[in-house]
């Protein structure tokens, strides 16, 4: 056995036996399966639906690319701010 | 204070309310009859036909071998005359009867309908076999009259015959439906001079071996003539299908009553033939079969397919053969191996690697990942394929006409159509707003 198998061995075991187990499958208030078939299901059905007409005036495909950046990022910064906030609640 | 024109009311409602209601019960009576007679021979004797309930002539007999339904039939056996019937006198009717032939085989045989003055229009069926006959339509339309051949019927089961005889301006036509097939494009009767039918004669050739029965206007709604049921609740109620379809004849197309949809007994066999399987022995038997316990006792289930684990991509080089050199360089050799071997991974370890990470694919945040991204790339798919835009106008609905995006022009030397100038213009438009959204999104951070 060499030392890139051991030390190979102990990174499988970090991955198996310490981070692996804890990391959940399911949030608990959107399950994955119903966060798949939601976006799978009905939103993209809904947007193909409603705007695949407008492919004809648009780049849809960068609007979207687009919007989605701008949502993440609002997103992001207001996960940040009311993180600062909790703690800045906690601390006092 | 009660008024005289409130007792009046009072005597003259209640008069005409009894009026109206001897009129209701009066009122199939006030029909005209639409058939010249209907006729399931359920009240006849066996025996002779003839004589019983105005039937005349010929050599046909009631029986109960053979019916369509009840327990009576008429069987026309060796021929001696046609036998008929006489009833209402009308120029516009269906009537549907219903014949059966023998495999002895049956001999050839013809209904016509008639009036007074002559005979109308003509069937027949001739050139039987066991197995079936060819039947025929009388054309007096043509220059020369003569039997044509309209279709093959089998031997051994019911068949339906439908006919029609109305008034078309100055002509008086008729028309036949054959075990539902279709209409018969509409022919002149015989006598245009007459315009009307009273009787019908059955076997006017060397008849044999066949029976009639359900001489009526309306075929039943039920299972068998479902075609008969007109809406969806009788078709329903009759236990029969109802379904899309063409009318092959006129090309008209749309939901009507069919008999219905019989699924054949399932089978054990392979794969998904599995389930069907009800003992250890033919579910072995099956390719791709297993008889296990999943906790609802022991059934027969579709192997699992086991699928290999994903492996590393990785082949670990080989070791030079040191064998064929000598001295120094064997020995660099070596020293090069040896390195090589402590500190090279073997492919096991490696393919175990691989696996360990792909199950992170299914833990938060991974798989909500992945299926967002998966989500983003269908869309990203669907959305380039161009769809059409619907409208409605005065309720009128249509689609837009995009033929003008195709139209061409120059510029900057390059041919373009006038879509992908009007796209490039509204991304530039897209991407100016963006930029105007991430400049203010980092202003938040430079206050």
């Amino acid at each position: 056995m060499s030392i890139a198998d051991i030390v190979l061995s102990l990174v499988i075991w970090i991955f198996q036996k310490l981070i692996l187990p804890i990391l959940p499958t399911n949030l608990p208030l959107i399950s994955y399966d119903t966060f798949a078939t939601f976006l799978t299901g009905s939103v993209q059905h809904n947007l193909i639906y409603a705007f695949a007409g407008l492919n004809n005036l648009f780049n849809l495909e960068l609007l979207f690319i687009l919007l989605a950046t701008m949502i993440f990022a609002e997103i992001l910064f207001w996960l940040v701010r009311a993180g600062i906030f909790m703690a800045k609640l906690i601390r006092g | 204070m009660i008024t005289t024109l409130f007792k009046e009311k009072c005597v003259k409602m209640p008069i005409l309310l009894i009026f109206l209601g001897i009129v209701g019960l009066l009122y199939p009576f006030f029909i005209l009859a639409s058939t010249i007679f209907e006729d399931n021979f359920e009240n006849y004797e066996y025996g002779t036909l003839s004589g019983q309930y105005s039937w005349y002539g010929g050599n046909a007999d009631v029986v109960s071998d053979e019916t369509k339904t009840g327990t009576h039939a008429v069987y026309f056996g060796t021929y001696v005359s046609p036998v008929g019937k006489i009833g209402n006198e009308i120029n516009e009717g269906l009537q549907t009867v219903w014949l059966f032939l023998d495999t002895t085989p049956a001999v050839d045989g013809t209904i016509d309908w008639e009036n007074s003055v002559s005979w109308q229009f003509y069937l027949k069926w001739d050139d039987c076999s066991a197995d079936d006959c060819k039947f025929y339509y009388y054309n007096s339309e043509l220059e020369t009259p003569a039997w044509i051949e309209f279709a093959t019927i089998d031997t051994g089961i019911w068949h339906s015959i439908q006919v029609k005889w109305y008034i078309v301006g100055s002509q008086f036509l008729w028309s036949f439906n054959l075990d539902f097939n279709g209409w018969l494009d509409e022919l002149e009767t015989q006598t245009q001079a007459v315009k009307t039918v009273d009787r019908i004669h059955i076997g006017a050739q060397d008849y044999g071996n066949y029976w009639i029965d359900n001489i009526s206007e309306f075929l039943p709604c039920e299972l068998g003539t479902c075609s008969a049921c007109s809406d969806y609740n009788t078709c329903m109620e009759a236990g029969c299908s109802w379904e899309w379809f063409i009318y092959e004849e006129s090309g008209l197309f749309g939901y009507g009553c069919a008999e219905p949809i019989t699924m054949g007994e399932e089978i054990c066999g392979d794969f998904i033939k599995c389930q069907y399987c009800d003992s250890e022995v033919s579910c072995n038997a099956g390719i791709g079969c297993e008889w296990k316990n999943y906790g609802y006792g022991n059934k027969c289930y579709m192997l699992v397919p086991i699928v290999p684990p994903e492996q590393a991509g990785w082949e670990a080089p080989e070791l030079e053969d040191c064998g064929a050199l000598s001295g120094v360089e064997k020995w660099l050799c070596e020293i090069k191996n040896f390195i090589a071997g402590i500190f090279m991974p073997s492919k096991e370890k490696l393919d175990i690697l691989q696996q360990t990470l792909n199950n992170f694919k299914f833990k938060f945040p991974f798989n909500y990942l992945n299926a967002l991204q998966g989500f983003f790339s269908d869309i990203k798919t669907s959305l380039s394929e161009e769809k059409a835009i619907p409208i409605k106008i005065l309720g009128n609905e249509a689609t837009v006409d995009m033929s003008f995006w195709d139209f061409t022009t120059i510029i900057g030397g390059e041919s373009e159509t006038f879509k992908n100038v009007l796209k490039d213009f509204t991304s530039i438009i897209i991407l100016f707003c963006w930029f105007v959204w991430l400049i203010s999104f980092i202003k938040r951070f430079f206050p």
